[in-house]
């Protein structure tokens, strides 16, 4: 259904994002993973044109056979909201300080149906019952700030489900939560992906929350993809070596076996940052920072199949953790 | 919203009092025998006591000051020495020219203020927000009257579309109201408060839309222009009240200077009439006057940041149940 | 860097602007085409380029050029001596709010944002009331206008340059406060000041016309650009050349003013300078 082919992303002369090929499913959902500053945001953002205005994009972003890049300003609009709905990372800062929340949903539906006042009423209260919004009535003439962070995302979800879209981006919907409100928003959001059929591009640099919610990963480092596959099979067996740091820098993924080796030792965690925009190293974008880097990671590495779901790019990939030929520790 | 209200009409009743005991001493106390001032200094001293005890200056400062602020809710200021007017009477007949000036210019202002400061915001990287931004510059530097002068030149002399001055009563005639105003209200708008609206707004809308919820609007089918304008112009005025607010100044030396202009019978005049014919007391009462219209200016401002942003409202209860 | 110093057209047009004010104004010290006062009886009301009169002559057959460079010495001097008056009052103030005690330091700032929101045109008016219209009388009125403004400016980035650690450090090394505020502080702020002063002289300007032309300010025979406009409104009918010029010169005195603020402000950015309200 959402078709992505060689789109690259360039601020002035800098190359930010180049992904060669990453598609959707009608009701999948794909996991987009990275740190801070890979890009996995203004990929996100870009699909629909709200990339921030000095950005240039190219290539080719196909949704539901119609190609969206080049596509024009008015027609994006019309996309966004009714077809590919959106929700971000603080919900707070998302909603309009001055308008009540109530209107805020019903803006979103307003711009794609005509329908009564009586009806958007109606239709506002149905949403915010969807999303589990107690006591719809009160809450919809509240403003932002009256309501907690777990109800502002709700709102957000009400608001980016109203059109029932076939894709719903959701930008790090839960960094900015509590632990116990982000499991209920997840699994809302799991809910209503299931039950509308509803597709979703889940981005977020934790990879625990990307297993709890979708069956695809893609892991983005500098701007490229550098492994994709399903959930279970990448963070469980990840082939390229930053998927394999990031994975042990994170111990809430690593199997109960395992976290009793890792006990009294320091959390391993990757060294360095992701680079800045410019200044990657030629050929894998990672080997600076990686300990397995060899003579061959200086050129451009190559996208190898490792069955139909999945794909890597590394010169000296990981075989497989549990067979135990593996050298961090 | 009400103990909003509540709160902000004590404030400017206090500051009234104050700003009155300000004016009442730096009249008296700044510039010397007032009687002196009134007559000139060639006065026999028997003119100038008749004068002191005609005005009641031979009594106690606080007495006068009592009996001026009772004068002021009676109605009574007394009479002009010069002109012989009476005071009070003189200020209502003349009151409702100077405030619709003033507020005419000023919600025009905030309108075109807007207008302009939201389009060349949106076009900021642009040529056209760039031009905006230099008539802008261009319309500061122009002097109130001189704008003045130039559009009686040109729309009332040259062309004869409206009167060159003059003021016509809402009472008369609405339409001659509205002819007489248009020059005076121009004048003010183009060269005083539209261009630094504009400018502030600008910069407030660069940063509005920097805002999340901008591109939230955008995510459900708005275009950015869209967006500015039903997300981002209410609040990118919240930001213009304080600046209309620092404005207060501006817009009465404006009302002033655009009444001698266009020979307009309003309080500015009244005001530059009686300072050169020297009289002490109508200046005394006008420059209450003046500071307690900024005052009640700046009341109204208050309130309408309250109204604009609900967090200030919620801000009030939460205080005060705090107290 | 090299870059960003890339000459900005705003600074170039606005030096320009204030050097042709300047050079105007002094040269009328030493030369006219005429004399500002001579009445030539036989050109009353000349149109531009009659008999010499490169702009032509005013209502009573004086010359505009010779009136116009008269009025650019009387607006500099003005603008010169309150713009002084105003910054050195206003820094001093903002920096005694800025290092003051607690006490102190919020009475003034609260002062300042009380007398910011007066009319200024007040003390114009009350000044002129006791003592009488005089450049004197418009020259302490501006100043007593512009001083809460200037020192409203100074006291937030004041504050923040106390806070610095380099400050503390003196503090500790047993400098007295008032030798930190002005040998530490007040350096720091100096572009901030030169900013603000540009755009203080461009609303003293403004101020003075306006002043003058309400017959507050300089009187016959001192010639100033608001008092030719206020002559020229009596034949606003027969000569409008006479209202254009005088207003004209208001106008790029002020903007060139302006444009130097805003391009040393794009320089050295001072952000705190878009706060003068004039």
């Amino acid at each position: 259904m959402l078709t992505i082919r060689d789109l690259t992303i360039h601020v002035g002369n800098n190359q930010i994002v180049g992904i060669d090929e990453l598609d959707i499913e009608r009701g999948a959902r794909l996991g987009l993973v990275g740190e801070s500053g890979s890009g996995k945001t203004m990929t996100a953002m870009s699909l629909v044109g709200l990339q921030h205005r000095d950005c240039r994009v190219t290539g080719s972003v196909q949704f539901d056979g119609r190609e969206l890049i080049g596509c024009g300003e008015k027609d994006l609009a019309r996309i966004r909201g009714s077809d590919v709905g959106m929700i971000f990372q603080d919900p707070l800062r998302a909603l309009n300080p001055t308008m009540r929340v109530g209107r805020q949903i019903g803006e979103a539906i307003r711009l794609h149906a005509r329908t009564s006042r009586a009806q958007l009423r109606a239709r506002v209260h149905d949403l915010m019952t969807q999303v589990r919004l107690p006591d719809p009535d009160r809450l919809a003439r509240c403003y932002p700030h009256q309501l907690s962070g777990g109800q502002q995302q709700r709102v957000l979800i009400a608001m980016a489900i109203a059109c029932d879209p076939k894709l719903l981006i959701a930008d790090e919907p839960t960094t900015a939560l509590d632990v116990t409100v982000q499991k209920e928003i997840l699994d809302l959001l799991v809910r209503l992906s299931s039950e509308k059929q509803m597709a979703m591009l889940f981005v977020s640099h934790d990879l625990g929350v990307v297993r709890a919610v979708s069956e695809q990963v893609a892991v983005l480092y500098s701007g490229r993809l550098v492994e994709v596959g399903p959930s279970d099979a990448v963070i469980g067996d990840p082939r390229h070596r930053y998927t394999e740091a990031l994975v042990a820098a994170n111990p809430g993924l690593i199997s109960s076996d395992e976290t009793d080796v890792l006990i009294g030792q320091p959390l391993p965690t990757i060294t360095g940052s992701v680079p800045a925009p410019g200044a990657a190293p030629s050929g894998c974008a990672f080997r600076n920072r990686c300990a397995y880097a060899t003579d061959a990671c200086e050129a451009v590495p190559p996208m190898k199949n490792v069955d139909s779901e999945r794909r890597f790019t590394c010169w000296n990939p990981s075989v497989d953790v549990k067979a135990g030929s593996h050298g961090t520790r | 919203m009400g103990r909003l209200i509540l709160r902000k009409a004590v404030v400017l009743v206090v500051s009234a009092l104050a700003g009155s005991i300000v004016v009442f001493l730096l009249l008296r106390l700044l510039g010397g025998d007032v009687a002196t001032v009134i007559l000139g200094p060639g006065a026999s001293p028997e003119a100038r006591a008749e004068l002191r005890s005609e005005l009641g200056l031979d009594r106690s400062l606080i007495e006068q000051y009592l009996s001026w602020m009772g004068g002021l809710v009676r109605g009574d200021l007394g009479r002009s020495y010069a002109a012989g007017y009476d005071i009070f009477s003189e200020i209502v007949a003349r009151l409702s020219l100077t405030v619709s000036l003033a507020a005419t210019a000023l919600i025009l202002s905030w309108i075109v203020g807007l207008a302009l400061g939201t389009y060349s915001a949106l076009h900021l990287e642009e040529k056209r927000g760039g031009a905006i931004d230099l008539i802008a510059q261009l319309g500061i530097s122009i002097p109130t009257f001189w704008a003045g002068l130039l559009l009686i030149t040109f729309v009332s002399v040259q062309l004869g579309w409206l009167p060159t001055g003059g003021y016509v009563p809402w009472s008369e005639s609405v339409t001659g109201a509205i002819r007489s105003l248009i020059l005076p209200v121009l004048a003010i708008s183009v060269t005083v408060l539209a261009p630094v609206f504009s400018r502030y707004v600008r910069s407030s809308m660069v940063e509005v839309l920097r805002e999340d919820y901008i591109r939230t609007a955008m995510a459900k089918g708005r275009t950015l222009r869209q967006a500015a304008v039903t997300h981002g112009i209410r609040n990118a005025s919240i930001a213009l009240v304080t600046v209309a607010t620092l404005q207060l100044g501006s817009i009465v030396t404006g009302v002033v200077v655009v009444e001698m202009v266009f020979t307009l019978p309003g309080l500015g005049r009244m005001m530059i009439t009686a300072v050169t014919s020297r009289e002490v007391v109508v200046v005394q009462s006008l420059a209450f006057l003046t500071i307690l219209f900024v005052l009640v200016l700046h009341f109204l401002m208050d309130i309408a940041y309250g109204l604009l942003d609900p967090r200030v409202r919620d801000a009030e209860k939460a205080g005060s149940h705090g107290r | 860097m090299a870059a960003r110093r890339s000459r900005s057209p705003q600074l170039i047009v606005g030096a320009a602007l204030v050097a042709l004010l300047v050079l105007a104004g002094l040269l009328s010290l030493v030369w006219t085409p005429y004399d500002p006062a001579a009445l030539d009886v036989t050109n009353k009301m000349a149109p531009p380029w009659t008999d010499g009169h490169l702009l032509g002559t005013d209502q009573l057959g004086r010359d505009v050029v010779a009136q116009l460079m008269a009025g650019a010495l009387n607006s500099l001097l003005v603008a010169v001596l309150s713009t002084a008056g105003a910054v050195v009052l206003g820094v001093a103030l903002g920096l005694t709010a800025a290092g003051g005690g607690r006490f102190w330091s919020d009475t003034l700032t609260r002062a300042t944002d009380v007398a910011i929101a007066l009319p200024g045109i007040l003390v114009a008016l009350v000044l002129a009331t006791f003592f009488g219209p005089s450049n004197t009388t418009a020259i302490v009125a501006i100043v007593v206008w512009f001083v809460p403004g200037a020192a409203r400016i100074v006291i937030g980035p004041a504050r923040q340059v106390l806070a610095r650690e380099f400050v503390e450090a003196a503090m500790a090394y047993g400098r007295s406060r008032s030798f930190v505020l002005f040998r530490h502080v007040l350096p720091n702020l100096g572009p901030l000041i030169i900013v603000m002063a540009s755009m203080m002289f461009a609303g003293a300007i403004l101020t003075e016309a306006a002043l003058s032309y309400l017959g507050l300010g300089a009187q016959r025979p001192t010639p100033s650009w608001g008092r030719l406009l206020f002559e020229s409104q009596s034949v606003i009918g027969q000569a409008p050349s006479l209202v254009v010029f005088p207003g004209v010169c208001i106008m790029l005195a002020v903007l060139g003013f302006n444009l130097l603020g805003d391009g040393l402000r794009s320089r050295l950015d001072p952000r705190h300078a878009r706060e003068v309200v004039v």
